[in-house]
């Protein structure tokens, strides 16, 4: 059914108001993008939903004549995870930005899609208590994009990646039905249990939060998300360790894990990358390490540390770095790569304890195809995702020369069919990697399933994770 | 391979960041994103790497600050509208797609201008973003992008263009008849006085509107006991907010209208109360005349005269706080000398987020002029947490937030300029 445009946009004024709703061009074109290398892609409307109801409603809507929604939160994505290929209207969250609640007896926190990482932690830090897992770029990111697409950042050295740390959301369906995921899926838990009645992710048989985490919009819009909290350690630890190789680094830190060492953070930095952000004398790789326990504990686990460390041909690293790391966890690691330009980045998980081959192959791609083929810059980052290490090549660029999107582009194609050669696991799909998806065999098969029995018209963020749909 | 990065990375500027190399559309080797013939003011690198270096990460709305933690820096955005456009990031979406041509300024200036001219240019987004960019102006070093430069220059192309925006242009138009931007007549300035090297410079809004400032400043000018030279009726307009406005061709005339009353009298030094005129002469001045003068805000001389004595003062029985204009504190780095005068002055209280991170008054930009209901909006706000705070009186150093916050305040507390509460508190 075709129906005008400004009828449509009639219809999404009279389900919120004039000031939430537009489709004039140069209001579109300010999502257009996101803060991925990827190129623009105009939606037909932007609307503002402030509550559950009025999204419930526009996705009805959305069905109802076919039109293409992509939800969209801080719109910070790196892989142009809200870029709306396909047109239609970008619901843009921000207004629904509040702390619903903060539930110490239930371990867990309750926040509207908008609210951000930074947000977050302030709050809690004034109760006393801490959201386990908060990316580096979490002074504009919010928790449900990073829920729904298995973000990483401080934390995840214990914790894991953001879907460990979710128990549950709820969820408007593509049709416009409300699902709630975890304990409080009982109708009777918010009742009893006090506050959200989210404590416990499984119950009912299938996990089905975990259905949610990762799908990056595709099968709904997550308006409430609940995540565990932990009360704020008595104590940190901060301590960097320089090496003469990667190796021993690499060795370190998989050791580390095995004696259990309880890293909130440990990152790998190596020489070249830290001088593309700075000029100065750095060691050939550093392990930034960030512990938190007890006190006694902490000390304890230093000194462990230190003798792994030292094991492997470690030495301690110039004092303060990993404070500095903490203090500005909001802003030095983005910070830094923003300094060498625009960036497409590729996060792959790898296995922990095979990092010293990993780390040597991963180095090996980008010098062959970002330096020598493509004669890109590269900066390489990583860190402990609990038994498993993120590795994230980046490729630097330029976006005022136009001739280098191009490029980019080829580059990227190339660097994500050769790291996914190596076996790692992708996360943060979005539509970067969109040619590079997993399109053989039952996985993809069942992927497409489920999506098309949740939303039949495939209204969700059509094109995004390489499902139909999208013109890109 | 000796380095796995190309040679723009390597070469590294003094504070060891690394430069971002410019070359010229036209020297591409496919057609670029704009032409610079094309569009005047790209033809400063800086405000091409300004444009282009914003990675739309989103930062510029946010800070992370030690003593408060998380909190949302874009007065606009707060007080107007969450919708793209209106955040920073949103702002340089929008100048980009009217230099790349994504859609037609003539066919959409309305939309453009509401939005360009909807920023107070406070700076606090530049303050907070993490793209670093190198800026080679001379009162500029190495920093952020830079919202304000940026957006001003894009204002001043779209005057230069004909793209005019309507109480801009009746506010140029006061100017061009009266050399002030409220259309008063310039009489009412004062008295000329020439009685020294000390240019004490009043400013149009401490004549006209707030005079009570204009007063105060002049007594306590006495009361040090400073030879201080008056213009009167030759004063004119700093220039502050034609620039603002994008009236770049105007500001430059009364700038060096100015220059040229400096040189004929032999001033050596300019002493202002007012904020805008402090910015504009102390930074916009060398950069538009060549001629570089210093300039003195009245809060350092007052807090210089207390310190060595110039002047006696009385504890007040009362608890202050200050507002950082932004023009003062985020432009002008002075932020220490006026709460020292506070706190030696009376029971001072620090109101967060301050300094570098103060959220504006929402008055500047010109915001005041053309949407006086939004700019008092924003002042509310500020004021509501002064409220919560419970202090007697909200204090800054600026006519024209002075100005914006009195009347948001609704006399639920008192608003004073920092000449003001120190002459209370003369011994």
């Amino acid at each position: 059914m075709e129906v005008p445009k400004e009828e449509i946009c009639k219809e999404l004024v009279n389900l919120t108001d004039e000031t939430r709703v537009s489709n004039d061009p140069v209001v579109l074109w300010c999502y257009s993008k996101d803060a991925s290398p990827l190129p623009p892609g105009n939606p037909d409307y932007v609307v503002m939903p402030k509550k559950e109801d009025e999204i419930v409603e526009i996705l009805k809507l959305a069905n109802r004549y076919k039109i293409p929604v992509y939800p969209r939160s801080s719109g910070s994505s790196l892989w142009g995870g809200c870029i709306p290929y396909a047109g239609g209207i970008v619901l843009d969250l921000q207004l629904m930005n509040r702390i619903i609640s903060i539930d110490p007896e239930l371990f867990s926190c309750t926040v509207e899609p908008a609210v951000t990482f930074g947000e977050l932690v302030s709050a809690l830090a004034e109760k006393g208590y801490y959201n386990l897992i908060s990316p580096e770029g979490g002074l504009t990111s919010c928790v449900a994009g990073s829920f729904l697409t298995h973000g990483e950042g401080i934390g995840s050295g214990l914790w894991g990646t953001q879907g460990d740390a979710i128990i549950g959301c709820r969820v408007v369906l593509p049709t416009g039905e409300i699902v709630e995921t975890g304990s409080a899926a009982n109708p009777s838990a918010r009742k009893m249990a006090g506050g959200s009645g989210q404590f416990f992710r499984y119950a009912y048989a299938h996990d089905l939060t975990g259905l949610f985490c990762g799908s990056e919009g595709t099968l709904g819009v997550v308006v409430e998300l609940t995540t565990r909290i932990e009360k704020i350690p008595e104590s940190y630890g901060f301590v960097t360790f320089n090496f003469e190789n990667v190796k021993d680094a690499c060795r370190t830190l998989y050791e580390a894990r095995l004696k259990r060492i309880q890293a909130n953070f440990a990152a790998l930095r190596e020489k070249k990358s830290l001088e593309a952000i700075k000029q100065g004398e750095y060691p050939e790789a550093q392990l930034v390490y960030i512990l938190e326990g007890d006190e006694y504990i902490v000390g304890y686990q230093l000194k462990v540390l230190e003798e792994i460390a030292e094991k492997n041909g470690g030495s301690r690293g110039e004092p303060g770095i990993a404070e500095k790391y903490w203090d500005e966890r909001f802003l030095s690691v983005p910070g830094s790569m923003f300094k060498l330009g625009s960036r497409s980045l590729l996060p792959l998980n790898y296995p922990l304890g095979k990092m010293e081959w990993y780390y040597d192959k991963i180095k090996e791609i980008c010098d062959k195809v970002i330096v020598e083929k493509y004669e890109l810059a590269y900066f390489i980052g990583g860190f402990q995702i609990n038994t498993a290490f993120v590795c994230y090549p980046t490729i630097m660029f330029l976006e005022q020369y136009p001739e280098q999107y191009e490029v980019i582009m080829k580059c990227t194609a190339e660097m994500q069919e050769a790291l996914l050669g190596l076996g790692g696991a992708p996360i943060q799909l979005g539509t970067l990697w969109k040619g590079s998806m997993l399109k053989t065999g039952t996985y993809y098969t069942l992927i497409k399933k489920i999506k098309k029995a949740i939303d039949p018209n495939n209204i969700m963020c059509p094109g995004i994770l390489d499902l139909p749909g999208g013109r890109l | 391979m000796e380095s796995i990065f190309p040679e723009w990375i390597r070469a590294c500027s003094p504070s060891g960041v690394s430069p971002v190399p410019f070359k010229p559309p036209s020297q591409l080797p496919i057609p670029g994103w704009f032409s610079e013939k094309e569009w005047k003011f790209l033809a400063k690198p800086e405000l091409v790497n300004a444009l282009y270096r914003c990675q739309r990460c989103g930062i510029c709305r946010t800070a992370f600050l030690k003593e408060k933690g998380f909190e949302r820096v874009c007065p606009i955005r707060e007080n107007y509208s969450y919708l793209e456009p209106y955040s920073p990031r949103g702002k340089i979406s929008v100048i980009r797609g009217v230099v790349e041509g994504r859609f037609d300024l003539e066919q959409y200036k309305d939309k453009i201008l509401d939005i360009v001219t909807k920023c107070t240019l406070c700076g606090n987004c530049s303050d907070h973003c993490i793209a670093n960019v190198p800026f080679y102006e001379n009162f500029m070093v190495e920093r952020n992008v830079n919202h304000t430069a940026l957006f001003e220059a894009f204002r001043a192309e779209l005057v230069s263009r004909g793209v005019r925006f309507e109480p801009y242009e009746e506010i140029e138009g006061k100017f061009k008849r009266y050399r002030n931007p409220y259309g008063e007549n310039n009489k009412k300035r004062g008295k000329k006085r020439i009685e020294g090297k000390f240019l004490y410079f009043q400013g149009c809004t401490s004549s006209f509107r707030t005079t009570e400032i204009g007063k105060s400043a002049r007594e306590l000018l006495d009361i040090i006991g400073i030879e201080y030279s008056m213009l009167g009726t030759e004063e004119m307009c700093c220039g502050s907010i034609l620039i603002r406005m994008g009236f770049v061709e105007e500001a430059i005339k009364v700038m060096k209208a100015n220059a040229a009353l400096l040189i004929e009298y032999g001033f050596k030094t300019i002493i202002t109360p007012c904020a805008g005129c402090y910015k504009t002469l102390s930074l916009d001045f060398p950069r538009f005349t060549g001629i570089r003068l210093p300039v003195i805000h009245i809060s350092q001389l007052v807090d210089e005269a207390i310190k060595k004595g110039r002047i006696k003062i009385d504890r007040l029985n009362l608890s202050t706080t200050y507002h950082d204009p932004c023009h003062l504190g985020r432009h002008g780095n002075v932020y220490e000398e006026p709460r020292s005068v506070l706190k030696a002055i009376s029971n001072y209280v620090e109101l967060l987020p301050s300094k570098n991170n103060s959220i504006c008054c929402g008055a500047g930009g010109g915001v005041k002029a053309a949407y006086p209901e939004l700019a008092e909006k924003i002042a509310r706000s500020k004021v509501n947490k002064v409220l919560d705070m419970g202090v007697d009186v909200l204090v800054s150093a600026c006519p024209f937030c002075k100005l914006n916050l009195k009347l948001a305040s609704k006399g639920k507390v008192e608003v004073k300029d920092i000449t003001e509460i120190v002459l209370n508190g003369l011994a």
